[in-house]
């Protein structure tokens, strides 16, 4: 308000300043990966083995940022997931906490040169124990393993589907691009029409020569799901795939999923913010926060024990929950800006059961029981006392 | 007229609305049908009640929503908010009508001017009215600005510089700053997270006790209906088919729609292995609505009668009201 003309110039003049110095890093930042990129890697150096062959894919300790022009955006700040063979993990978070970013850097599909991986290992599981490491992969290599072993269903059916093309062409795309049985064209179009059949499509062979805009939203969710299944993957990564649909053509989806998970026998990560969804399907729950994981362990740890004040905060604020009650619960405050992330944990300001020891720097996961992991320093105490 | 409304305390009283949009073909712009978006629907509305209407994608809520302030031109029926009949009425009395019954939208990213300040956006309204001096106008906008929980010093913020659910705030702060009686929210936290859903649910149900303010609180979440409602009605292919007070029909749920509406909802809660009733296909087209009950040909309960007759808005118990064949009472 009282800042004279001059002042305001001199302000205008910093802010160009740290800008240059922003921009000038990041193109530093920029080159420097994409050296990497473009470098022959041979294979010994993105193969490594897996800690537990039993899991799909291992994330380990994943950061993932965007050099933007305001600053370094801490998106994904040190994830550690584990995928096991057949199961789902939900991962839930509000918007901005980071679980779509993780599942973009799994598929490298980030958007480059901003978003990078910038530490971590992501082993996806080829057999015998042996994995990939998908951060240091090349892209060529990526390819293949994009679409094939690891797919991804969306979140708004109608921007997957490429609207000019009929679904038909868009389901063989991929069997041919892959093709790894050799197919004929014959055989790929009975493929992508069995496929069809399978995700619940009556009339399949009808649907087949349609365009995308010729279906609900429902009838496109189960073609992008016949997509995701076409090359019989690994591991499915379900970003939040059913709310932009109705709860009536919810329930379809999720009890369509539950169904093909076990007649394809794939892993799912499924991402949402929608508590009840992950109740439903998933064996293992992550809860995300600002980019880190704030508390893991199964469905029953998180829902029948949820522990650190973040979960109990989302559980609390359902409304469901509170029928009749005065007022709804809801955490107070605001997610902290992502550029200028504290040094202490990252949800003390908002949250009410802070401890003394909550003024120390971010706590780091603490093994509640043999599944269960919450990175909350009020448990340490707990701890403490019980031991002492 | 202005006595009956003192007398009996509804605020809004819609009769048989409805509303067909027409489609047109070829250079003439012939009309070859109709989409019957809403297809006669009554309801009323207390003074200082929430009337949650509940209904899927396609189901035409939203269209009752702003067919009966006008915003869009009825087909038929009549809508008299604060004694006043809005269809009836000349469109400069319409206009005076407008501080009376105002609208918050679902997506406040789309909804709020990008090139004002948010003072402005408040205050813009109120102006054009002239309900405040222009000399008051700033203190005004930041008295309605605090009781949004809005800090003054965000009046010469822009949009952009706000969070989702901070803009739904600015959005309420609009509606309000002209001292509505009704207020008609479409889906208002439908785009918000679970936790900021929370907060602005809280801030209207706040601003409702102290301004006694009606709403029509549209949704397709259940649950955020269930919380907020008193009354609630459940929309079906135009027509409401099942309306009554909150604890009624969340108890004692009579149509089959809305128990599989009710049944479709996930719970959070792993052990919980629901029973569920899921609905095969899809809502039918509005353009060719099925005859009977419009909701045969998705039910499990259909008899030969549903494809024929159209059932009947029967009153099973006080203020409960469905309109199906196959319910016993």
């Amino acid at each position: 308000m009282g800042d004279t003309k001059r002042e305001l110039k001199e302000k205008d003049k910093q802010r160009n300043k740290d800008l240059k110095k922003v921009k000038r890093f990041n193109a530093k930042v920029y080159r420097r990966f994409a050296r990497k990129q473009h470098r022959r890697v041979p294979e010994s150096r993105y193969k490594t083995t897996m800690k537990n062959p039993e899991n799909v894919l291992e994330i380990d300790g994943l950061h993932t940022y965007f050099y933007t022009d305001i600053g370094t955006v801490r998106a994904v700040d040190g994830v550690t997931i584990q995928i096991p063979r057949g199961k789902t993990v939900g991962v839930v978070g509000e918007s901005g906490c980071g679980k779509s970013v993780t599942s973009l850097s799994i598929l490298r599909l980030l958007q480059e040169p901003q978003g990078q991986i910038a530490e971590g290992e992501l082993r996806f599981n080829i057999g015998d124990g042996e994995a990939i490491d998908l951060a240091k992969v090349p892209p060529k290599r990526m390819n293949s393993i994009r679409g094939n072993d690891i797919t991804m269903i969306f979140q708004e059916p109608m921007t997957t589907l490429n609207p000019v093309l009929t679904i038909g062409k868009q389901l063989d795309e991929v069997v041919r691009y892959h093709n790894v049985d050799k197919l004929t064209s014959r055989m790929i179009k009975d493929r992508s029409i069995e496929m069809l059949e399978t995700v619940g499509i009556a009339n399949a062979s009808g649907i087949y020569s349609m365009y995308p805009h010729e279906l609900s939203g429902g009838m496109r969710q189960r073609v992008v799901i016949a997509l995701a299944l076409l090359c019989n993957p690994k591991l499915i990564i379900a970003d939040e795939p059913t709310t932009a649909l109705d709860v009536t053509i919810q329930a379809q989806i999720l009890e369509l999923l539950k169904a093909l998970k076990d007649k394809v026998s794939a892993s799912i990560m499924f991402i949402t913010h929608d508590l009840g969804v992950v109740a439903e399907t998933a064996d293992f729950v992550v809860v995300m926060y600002a980019g880190r994981i704030v508390e893991q362990g199964t469905v029953y740890d998180i829902f029948h024990a949820p522990s650190h004040p973040y979960t109990i905060g989302l559980m609390k604020s359902r409304p469901s929950d509170a029928i009749g009650e005065e007022s709804l619960y809801s955490i107070p405050g605001n997610v902290p800006s992502p550029i200028e992330l504290p040094d202490y944990c990252y949800f003390r300001n908002r949250c009410d059961m802070s401890v003394k020891a909550c003024r120390g720097k971010y706590p780091s996961m603490l093994p509640l029981s043999d599944t269960h992991e919450v990175a909350c320093y009020r448990y340490i105490k707990i701890g403490s006392e019980a031991n002492g | 007229m202005a006595e009956d409304y003192a007398v009996n305390d509804n605020v809004v009283e819609v009769t048989d609305l409805k509303k067909y949009f027409p489609i047109k073909k070829g250079t003439l712009q012939r009309v070859i049908g109709q989409v019957r978006a809403v297809d006669g629907v009554s309801f009323n509305i207390k003074r200082g009640q929430t009337f949650g209407l509940v209904g899927e994608s396609g189901s035409g809520k939203t269209t009752v929503g702003r067919t009966l302030l006008r915003l869009t031109e009825p087909t038929s029926g009549k809508s008299v908010i604060a004694g006043k009949d809005v269809f009836t009425m000349k469109k400069s009395a319409l206009r005076k009508m407008r501080p009376l019954m105002q609208i918050i939208f679902q997506d406040p990213y789309s909804s709020l001017d990008p090139r004002l300040p948010i003072g402005k956006i408040i205050g813009e309204a109120v102006l054009e009215h002239k309900l405040v001096p222009k000399s008051e106008l700033r203190d005004h906008v930041l008295s309605i600005m605090r009781d949004c929980e809005l800090r003054p010093y965000q009046y010469d913020r822009y949009p952009h510089e706000f969070s989702g659910g901070q803009r739904q705030r600015i959005c309420i702060a609009r509606a309000l700053a002209l001292g509505p009686e009704v207020v008609i929210a479409d889906e208002p936290v439908s785009a918000l997270d679970v936790s900021v859903q929370a907060q602005i649910i809280n801030l209207m149900r706040d601003l409702q006790q102290r301004r006694g303010l009606s709403y029509l609180f549209i949704s397709h979440d259940l649950s955020v209906v269930e919380y907020i409602s008193d009354v609630v009605g459940v929309m079906y292919l135009g027509v409401i088919v099942e309306m009554a007070p909150k604890k009624e029909l969340f108890k004692n749920t009579a149509h089959p729609y809305t128990r599989a509406l009710l049944s479709a909802v996930p719970v959070a809660n792993p052990d919980v292995k629901m029973n569920r009733q899921i609905l095969t296909g899809d809502i039918p087209s509005p353009a060719a609505p099925p005859p009977g009950c419009k909701f045969h040909t998705r039910c499990a309960f259909r008899t030969a009668r549903c494809e024929t007759e159209e059932p009947e808005f029967k009153e099973i118990s006080p203020g409960h009201f469905v309109a199906c064949h196959e319910v016993r009472y």
